[in-house]
């Protein structure tokens, strides 16, 4: 669900796209050589969310004459982190203890570091690239160029750090505390 | 100053618009049934434990060369190159007198767990290529590599260099330590043993997310929003759709061959450094004497160009020709540019040899 704070106008589209994504994948075949539309639509369904979420965090700005950006940096900086964490790696459950677990604990937490500072780093990207002038730096006078703007602001970022050591190694250890975890659950 | 110039009642439009338009796509998706794995007509003529030789018909008249085999990645499905008539690599090959073949893995299970680099490149790529080398009564055929399947390719071609006429490399991966390659930093530092003692087969799911996690937004978010652009269009939401279903569509991993495929090539760099031996047999690239056509992609964020270009001093063939697509990993399967160009040179080259 979408956590917008005030009221937005574009919401009972919103709404309305849940309902219809929803009810559409209800019965239909997920996975591997099934039907694809299931898939499909439940991850257009979670980028909805996060267009919307994006779009969220600037409508103040869009309609204040004098937008402030750095009140907005946590916001923006959470929305980027959740896109910089490898789905696959799920969170251990409540009942996991042990020396894996917590060595699954420090691994998640040292990779968090890691992608919360490209994710400040991305937002500070984007509120220089906001900020910009000159004839590189168009107006921006819709929603799709704005999120375009995001979209690149946030790759840049990632690129600059997912290629450094330090971020392999956490991301490796991360990987490799996972494993520990799923062998301690086959042994059980 | 700032350069957001966004009217808020504008926006609240386009938002609802946009909102409308997924919504219209979503719809459209679930009309689509089940999407074939590939559009040409093809008949299986070998099957080896899960891989199948698949031998599709030809379209034109035929230009008398030895049959084209495509051995495939082993971490996709090979239907990319078949994805529906208009974005077809395939039916371009067909089209310019080709006889074409091409190797599935399938889809390994728990069975094929021990499954190793031997298996897929002497024992089922062997038999594949002898297959058609008997049924066709030619000696040697052309190979055609795609991407992990170019690697797989040049270790056969290094072993049994008679097998193989002409060698065409497409988006492959050779030398795995240059700087440009993101993937490789990441798998380099694995425990890629302990990995697969644990696991068995390595999911599909785990190496689809890393292959996403190269460009965590562009992947996907810019990729989402477009679906806005062709809400209208049924056969470009079909196209999406079917192109989203290969991406997600990455087959489990047989462990040991998983395994030997990080130590070795990624870890270890040995098709470049020496020492790579797969079945007991040496691989070294300088007993690859047949002409070879290294294709790869400007924009590659999967295989760099820098992983691909080092195949030029790397054998010992005299005739190399190499061929800079503008485009990027999945563009040189799927975009139009590569539905012009691609087939043509591959069929031209091939006629000139």
């Amino acid at each position: 669900m979408l956590d917008t704070g005030p009221v937005l106008p574009w919401m009972t589209a919103w709404l309305n796209l849940q309902q219809q994504l929803s009810q559409t994948a209800v019965g239909a075949t997920a996975g591997r050589g099934g039907e694809p539309g299931s898939d499909a639509m439940r991850r257009l369904m979670e980028f909805g969310g996060d267009y919307a979420g994006v779009a969220a965090e600037f409508w103040s700005q869009i309609q204040s004459k004098n937008p402030d950006f750095a009140g907005m940096q946590a916001g923006l900086a959470e929305r980027y982190q959740k896109l910089f964490m490898p789905v696959v790696v799920p969170a251990a459950t409540p009942a996991e203890t042990g020396a894996a677990f917590i060595r699954w604990q420090q691994a998640a937490e040292r990779f968090g570091r890691h992608t919360s500072a490209i994710a400040i780093d991305a937002c500070e990207r984007l509120i220089a690239a906001l900020s910009a002038t000159g004839a590189d730096a168009p107006p921006i006078t819709s929603l799709r160029e704005l999120h375009e703007l995001w979209i690149e602001c946030g790759e840049a970022a990632f690129t600059a750090a997912a290629h450094r050591e330090e971020f392999a190694d956490a991301q490796a250890e991360l990987l490799a505390a996972f494993v520990e975890l799923r062998a301690g659950q086959l042994r059980r | 100053m700032t350069r957001l110039a966004l009217d808020p009642v504008r926006a609240s439009a386009e938002m609802d618009e946009f909102l409308q338009r997924m919504t219209v796509a979503a719809r459209r998706f679930a009309e689509f049934g089940l999407l074939t794995d590939g559009c040409s007509p093809r008949r299986e003529v070998f099957r080896a434990d899960k891989t199948v030789l698949w031998r599709y018909e030809r379209t034109a008249h035929a230009r008398g060369l030895p049959p084209l085999v495509i051995c495939y990645a082993l971490v996709n499905r090979p239907y990319m190159l078949d994805l529906q008539p208009d974005r077809s690599l395939i039916r371009g090959l067909l089209a310019h007198g080709l006889d074409v073949y091409l190797i599935d893995w399938g889809y390994p299970d728990a069975d094929d767990r021990h499954l190793a680099l031997d298996d897929y490149v002497n024992r089922y790529l062997g038999a594949c290529i002898d297959h058609v080398r008997q049924s066709e009564g030619i000696p040697s055929v052309n190979l055609l590599g795609v991407c992990q399947g170019g690697t797989l390719s040049l270790c056969h071609a290094a072993i049994h260099p008679g097998r193989v006429r002409n060698l065409v490399t497409m988006v492959t991966p050779v030398d795995f330590h240059t700087e440009e390659n993101l993937l490789s930093k990441w798998v380099r530092k694995l425990d890629v043993d302990r990995m697969v003692d644990v696991l068995g087969n390595v999911p599909g799911e785990l190496l689809n997310a890393a292959f996403l996690s190269l460009m965590p937004l562009r992947l996907t978010a810019r990729k989402y929003a477009g679906i806005t652009d062709i809400a209208d269009d049924r056969d470009a939401l079909a196209n999406f759709l079917r192109m989203e279903r290969w991406i997600q569509d990455s087959p489990d991993q047989a462990g040991t061959a998983f395994s030997q495929f990080v130590r070795w090539f990624f870890q270890e760099n040995r098709l470049v450094t020496g020492g790579l031996a797969i079945g007991g047999q040496a691989v070294e690239p300088r007993r690859i004497e047949c002409p070879l056509l290294n294709i790869y992609a400007k924009k590659d964020h999967l295989v760099p160009p820098s992983a691909s270009r080092p195949l030029a001093g790397l054998t010992g063939s005299r005739d190399y020709t190499a061929f800079e697509f503008d485009g990027g990993h999945i563009g040189i399967y799927v975009s139009r540019s590569a539905q012009e160009l691609l087939p043509k040179t591959i069929a031209q080259w091939l006629e000139e040899r």
